[in-house]
């Protein structure tokens, strides 16, 4: 206990050098906290945007539709089984039923290539976005031949609310079926893709179009989390072993893939932060060791043990290191909770719109940015001890009394 | 002064209801309907098979040179099937089309390849001309889509002083897959020769026109061996259709109807 006593006064005695050193720990790690915090928060939000604008966090496909997505890969039986087992599912916080093809959508300045993506309004807005991102117009009010199209869609086709439009698809018997419709209303999502590309009908219309009777492509379900979405998915899956149940991650392998390499990219960034605080400690506390030869000397010839003596010397590392380190935490909460509601990128957000991001970003702050960093920081204050406390226990007692 | 108003306003009301054509209607013979007249115009130019050469001369901003595409074509109406061959310029030569209701097939020599032509690309250009993959397969709906009203007679049209023609207004059922508000049609009144077609959309922009030219007679029809299709919201561009024969009501070849018959290249 004497030696830890001992060590903490130490630190103490030049106050100067000793800030420095937890200054400099403090603000590396508050801001390798909060860049984390900011990229989980990017990689999150992204995550969320595409869940919740259209993704949902399970699907239920016919076997293959995924891998080819055709008409005629409905779920067999108009879905019934599929739809009996969501009804039966408790977990199931909101579920939507859809019909998926693929057309050509024109108005008589323009036509473009869309996905038809036919609804049930009222289940729809109970899972994804759409009905709360309109800009202009009703997300299906009661007139009926309306849909809903992506403002950047309307845009290319020159059209707006209660324009005619007209959509052509393949029917399931292959025939060209056209039918005219107008926009009922136009949205604008963080999803480029949905807005540019994406035109929503009403179930019934698209089912009569295509000649499907009340046939379905998809079940959509909402989780409530990302979380939910694990145990849920699995449920389902041993409910409908002859169906393709999928989560999230599971459809957008792509968000997976980004959420690993902002993890990976952790690592390397803590890796060199760490590494050159090593160096800042041990640099310290070699000059703390060479400053006190002639007191180190008194205490060795006083009878302090070697052993001790090395203890002195990494009991003011670890000090050192911790109390930068709770600094930076304490710096890094402040920062977290003052960017609570998100950095608003507005300016970027048409750029950003292209990837699928929101434009306000909320920092994310995980238990395990804690653990991780404050384990490797005292696993470094150890390494970065080891030189000046193999300087120090090398002094002889006889010489280092006499040094000046 | 107020008297000065009232013809002003007078003038302003006149300019308002004015048509949007500058012409003089006469009205139009007691019973004839619009749809009937619509029915005159579609027979001039289509018979239950027809074959025909023609010369296709597209212009564009985009072409230092206008493009020139011959091709023949024969045309089942009954079968609804048909099949069009391009004959030049070289590098297109013997690329080929076939429409058997209601897909469209595409044959391209140089790649060896037939390829159907998807509902996504139905509305892409034909041969980089104004017209599209969808008017080549479309059926005739200018009859079953629309409803006709005939407004009047004009004397003297634009382009043809010397004829009378019936205008007819094509305004698409609410649900019929048609993208334009309406169209105007010129009718010729002897022989039912359509002499142009305006097409507008909803709110009354003019956005293309066709016109019909150099009439000849071809047994009992009246036939136009020019159309000129011109897009009015695309500055320069222009495809102008010269037909070089054609022949009404002929006999063909089931096997010519065949996807068989689209990689034979017949030089």
């Amino acid at each position: 206990m004497l030696v830890v006593r001992l060590a903490w006064r130490n630190i103490w005695r030049n106050t100067r050098r000793t800030g420095i050193v937890i200054t400099a720990v403090a603000v590396g790690i508050a801001g390798v906290l909060i860049s984390m915090a900011l990229n989980y928060g990017l990689v999150y939000t992204m995550l969320d945007t595409a869940i919740s604008t259209d993704l949902g966090h399970v699907q239920i496909h016919a076997r293959g539709y995924v891998d080819s997505p055709e008409l005629a890969r409905m779920l067999p039986n108009d879905g019934r089984a599929a739809l009996r087992a969501v009804e039966d599912e408790p977990r199931v916080a909101g579920w939507a039923p859809r019909l998926r093809s693929e057309g050509l959508v024109s108005s008589p300045y323009a036509s473009v290539g869309a996905r038809l993506v036919a609804i049930d309004p009222r289940r729809e807005a109970s899972v994804t976005l759409v009905a709360d991102s309109m800009v202009d117009g009703d997300y299906f009010a009661d007139e009926p031949r309306r849909v809903v199209i992506g403002q950047a869609m309307a845009k290319r086709l020159k059209v707006g609310v209660g324009d005619k439009i007209v959509i052509s698809a393949q029917d399931l018997e292959g025939d060209l079926a056209g039918e005219a419709m107008r926009v009922g209303g136009l949205f604008r999502t963080a999803s480029r893709e949905l807005d540019r590309g994406t035109i929503f009908m009403r179930l019934e219309e698209a089912q009569a179009m295509l000649g499907v009777g009340v046939g379905l492509s998809e079940i959509v379900i909402d989780a409530g989390s990302r979380v939910e979405a694990e145990h849920l998915g699995d449920a389902l899956a041993a409910a409908l072993p002859t169906l393709d149940v999928q989560r999230w991650d599971e459809l957008q392998p792509m968000l997976v893939y980004m959420l690993d390499a902002t993890e990976q990219s952790a690592v390397f960034v803590y890796l060199a932060i760490f590494i050159a605080m090593a160096f800042g400690i041990a640099n310290v506390l070699l000059m703390t060791v060479f400053e006190r030869v002639r007191e180190i000397g008194i205490l060795m010839a006083i009878g302090l043990s070697r052993s001790r003596l090395v203890a002195m010397v990494v009991c003011e590392s670890v000090f050192v290191t911790l109390v930068g380190l709770l600094i930076g935490y304490a710096l890094a909460v402040a920062g977290w909770y003052w960017l609570r509601d998100g950095i608003d990128l507005g300016g970027f957000a048409e750029g950003l719109n292209a990837y699928g991001m929101a434009s306000t970003i909320v920092p994310v702050l995980r238990i395990e940015d804690f653990t991780v960093p404050t384990a490797v920081a005292i696993l470094t204050a150890l390494l970065a001890s080891a030189w000046p406390a193999s300087r120090a226990v090398r002094l002889k007692p006889a010489e280092a009394v006499r040094h000046r | 002064m107020p008297r000065l108003l009232n013809c002003l306003n007078t003038l302003l009301l006149v300019l308002l209801a004015a048509p949007a054509w500058a012409g003089e209607l006469l009205p139009a013979p007691e019973g004839l309907t619009g749809r009937e007249i619509a029915r005159r115009a579609e027979d001039t130019l289509r018979s239950s098979k027809t074959h025909m050469r023609a010369e296709m001369t597209v212009t564009s901003p985009r072409l230092s040179k206008p493009r020139v595409v011959a091709f023949e074509s024969w045309d089942d109406l009954d079968g609804k099937r048909s099949f069009i061959r391009i004959d030049g310029p070289a590098k297109d030569r013997g690329t080929s089309f076939l429409k058997l209701h209601p897909n469209l097939w595409m044959y391209v020599p140089r790649v060896e390849r037939t390829m159907r032509i998807p509902p996504s690309m139905m509305l892409q250009s034909w041969m980089g001309s104004d017209f599209t993959n969808d008017d080549l397969i479309k059926e005739s709906s200018a009859l079953d889509d629309y409803d006709h009203e005939l407004l009047g007679i004009e004397t003297a049209p634009p382009g043809h002083p010397d004829l009378n023609a019936y205008v007819v207004q094509y305004v698409p059922h609410e649900e019929a897959p048609v993208v334009w508000g309406r169209i105007v049609a010129w009718i010729e009144t002897e022989h039912g020769t359509p002499l142009q077609q305006d097409f507008y959309d909803e709110s009354g922009e003019r956005l293309r026109t066709m016109e019909f030219g150099d009439i000849r007679r071809s047994g009992a029809r009246y036939v136009p061996h020019l159309w000129v299709m011109t897009p009015l919201d695309k500055d320069g561009h222009e495809t102008r259709v010269r037909l070089i024969a054609i022949e009404f009501d002929t006999e063909f070849d089931d096997d010519l109807f065949t996807k068989r018959n689209l990689t034979k290249a017949r030089r």
